[in-house]
């Protein structure tokens, strides 16, 4: 049992093109609303307030991005093989996409003056469901399969980007609140 | 954050042992052991944000809002001339806790703070260690000031204290708080806008609005008070109780600041006095000016209703915990301070406090010092400002004055009633803190004139003039029918700006 479970979890080379559709799409997310507010804030604060501000918001895309990365992993380990461990670049790929997808189009009904979308709560795991379901297109459509695969490998280049920058961001987070 | 000096924790210790097998003890001890040096006096300044002494009927106003602070003001100095040195928190707080006029401090805009070199000029760290320090901001602006006098602080209450709900992340990072607050809270954990966190941010955002939908909204037909734009719920009745049993139990001598949200917006009234004020009073209808946010005189006044009735709630609140504080002996051994950061504007087309405009409702704030024992009532009306409360507080116990002060000891502390001396309040919150102001209002008080300057708002600078003493309402403009006058005035004025900007002009 032990053995089958350690064999599901998907290699560093299988997670890194997983973890990239996270990166692409989440980053970008608070990157463009950071300079969506950067006038604002170059007309109150100094360079270093800004730059510390960033250091934030890049920590805590680092957690978001591993957090979402856990649901393919544990997919992978919970589900038999054939059904997700086996297709785990395509299969999380696409899963993170429709999901983060559908993210984003619940962020876009949050309006503080206006009531809290709790249609959309009620209806979330519906849709997820669906969407989960949707994933194992995969398994019907072939050149799907190889698309994943080719983005997939192309948005690695952000993480050459993301996560030195995100790390030293958490190394100044941690600092400033250590000492 | 809070630490306990080895001389109270000593105490506390020797307390505990006869509190165990004799109850009794207890309070005894917790009564005359904690008194540490009795010869010097406490001081607690309770601040209430956005409280304009144009609205309490303290200082006239119609309506019955503060009968409480009437029945405080029988044994205190009332001060009926009193000028905040800004007309939002960040500048009117750090006014008062420096003892310099904003353009000094460069407190002045929402990120500012006080600068720098000027951190250490704070009315903590000019208590010294001899005082337990503490400090209670229980708005996100004062706190953001406050924060920075953090080192000189024994104990730091976070905003949610005495609250109901609070969904800050920016309390989980103590060690740096300003800037946690402006990345999580103000950013993206943001609730006042689209969060910046797109999975984190929705996920907190449905946690709070599930967490506030089942908060009791008993007592309070327009809902719990609450910060206006981060997430924090609190009830009157929690927070002046909290504040009543905080302070006898706090090592002596001690210096409080307290500032609490109330009457900032919303104007959440409590049951008892929600709707109080529909009596019909309709105040003097004045022309919208041009800078203002253009605001109907209809929502005008029921907006200021709504503010009065929330200011007779927080006063009857008020009137509990002053007869707490009087069975307990607060007021004999200390000096209790009632003032406000800055009032509140409801004329000319405006209905808030965040505007380019100086107008009296929204500079005019109350003061009122009980001093030790005081027994008898004393009035004061020559102008004062939020700058004179820290060089008094020195004077009246005994401490040095911070290398830069530009207050002056008030009349009846130490002072002298000066008609003609010349106080400012400043407004610039959209200039850089560090560069010369261009976009600004300035008041200068002088005698019973008011000058006021507007400059960066259209092409060209314009001034405006008031005589105070005949036209309270500041209707009438005499800048242009004083010339003798207005240039003596304008000439003082600009000369003060040039000499604060001075350090920033290349």
């Amino acid at each position: 049992m032990k053995l089958n479970f350690v064999q599901k979890i998907p290699k560093l080379a299988q997670i890194a093109p997983v973890y990239a559709v996270a990166v692409a799409m989440i980053y970008p997310w608070s990157i463009s609303r950071f300079f969506w507010r950067l006038p604002s804030w170059l007309y109150y604060s100094s360079a270093g307030e800004i730059a510390v501000i960033f250091a934030y918001v890049m920590v805590v895309n680092l957690i978001e991005s591993a957090l979402v990365l856990l649901a393919p992993v544990l997919l992978s380990v919970i589900l038999p093989k054939k059904w997700f461990f086996e297709k785990f670049v395509t299969k999380g790929a696409l899963l993170l996409s429709f999901s983060l997808g559908y993210v984003m189009y619940f962020d876009n009904h949050l309006n503080y003056q206006s009531p809290f979308p709790l249609d959309l709560v009620y209806q979330t795991p519906i849709i997820l469901a669906v969407l989960f379901v949707l994933v194992f297109l995969v398994d019907w459509i072939g050149i799907l399969d190889k698309i994943l695969i080719d983005l997939s490998d192309r948005l690695i280049v952000f993480l050459y980007i993301s996560i030195p920058v995100s790390l030293l961001s958490l190394l100044v987070v941690l600092i400033r609140n250590i000492f | 954050m809070s630490n306990i000096s080895r001389r109270s924790f000593l105490k506390l210790v020797g307390a505990a042992a006869p509190a165990i097998l004799f109850p009794a003890a207890t309070t005894w001890a917790e009564k005359h052991l904690n008194q540490g040096d009795s010869s010097k006096p406490n001081v607690i300044i309770l601040l209430f944000d956005a409280m304009s002494a144009r609205d309490l009927s303290l200082y006239g106003y119609p309506r019955p809002t503060s009968p409480n602070m009437e029945r405080f003001a029988e044994h205190a100095t009332v001060y009926h001339s009193h000028n905040s040195g800004g007309n939002y928190t960040i500048p009117g707080t750090a006014s008062l806790l420096t003892g310099t006029y904003p353009w000094t401090s460069r407190a002045l805009n929402y990120s500012s703070g006080v600068k720098k070199g000027m951190v250490e000029n704070n009315i903590f760290r000019a208590f010294g260690e001899e005082y337990h320090r503490l400090a209670f901001p229980q708005s996100m602006m004062a706190n953001f000031v406050v924060s920075q006098f953090q080192d000189d602080i024994n104990s730091f209450l976070p905003a949610d204290t005495f609250g109901k709900l609070n969904f800050l992340l920016s309390n989980y990072f103590p060690n740096d708080r300003n800037m946690a607050l402006r990345a999580l809270d103000d950013f993206m954990f943001q609730m006042q806008a689209k969060p910046a966190s797109m999975v984190l941010g929705p996920a907190n955002w449905s946690l709070y609005y599930r967490n506030s939908a089942r908060l009791s909204q008993k007592g309070y037909p327009m809902g719990l008070p609450h910060n206006s734009t981060y997430p924090l719920y609190f009830s009157l009745e929690d927070l002046f109780s909290g504040i009543t049993s905080l302070i006898p139990s706090l090592p002596q001598p001690y210096f409080t600041y307290l500032h609490l949200y109330p009457p900032h917006a919303p104007y959440r009234a409590s049951e008892r006095f929600d709707s109080k004020f529909i009596d019909g009073y309709w105040p003097e209808a004045k022309p919208v000016h041009r800078f203002s946010d253009g605001f109907s005189e209809t929502k005008i006044t029921t907006t200021r209703r709504r503010y009065d009735e929330y200011i007779a709630s927080l006063d009857w609140e008020f009137g509990k915990l002053m007869d707490a504080w009087e069975a307990e002996g607060v007021f004999e051994n200390s000096y209790v301070i009632i003032t406000s950061d800055h009032g509140e504007l409801f004329e000319r087309g405006e209905a808030r406090h965040t505007t380019p405009l100086l107008f009296d409702p929204v500079v005019h704030i109350p003061l009122l010092i009980s001093a030790p024992g005081q027994k008898a009532r004393s009035d004061v009306y020559s102008p004062t400002n939020a700058v004179d409360v820290l060089p008094t507080l020195m004077k009246l116990t005994g401490k040095s004055l911070p290398s830069q002060t530009e207050g002056q000891l008030l009349p009846g502390f130490g002072g002298i009633e000066d008609f003609e001396r010349s106080t400012f309040t400043v407004e610039a919150k959209r200039n850089p803190a560090l560069a010369p102001l261009k976009k600004a209002t300035i008041a200068m008080r002088k005698g019973t004139h008011k000058l006021i300057y507007y400059t960066g708002y259209e092409a060209k600078d314009s001034f405006e003039l008031y005589d105070l003493n005949d036209d309270i309402e500041e209707m009438h403009d005499l800048y242009p029918e004083n010339p003798a006058i207005a240039k003596k005035l304008r000439e003082e004025l600009l000369e003060s700006l040039l000499a604060a900007d001075k350090p920033y002009t290349k």
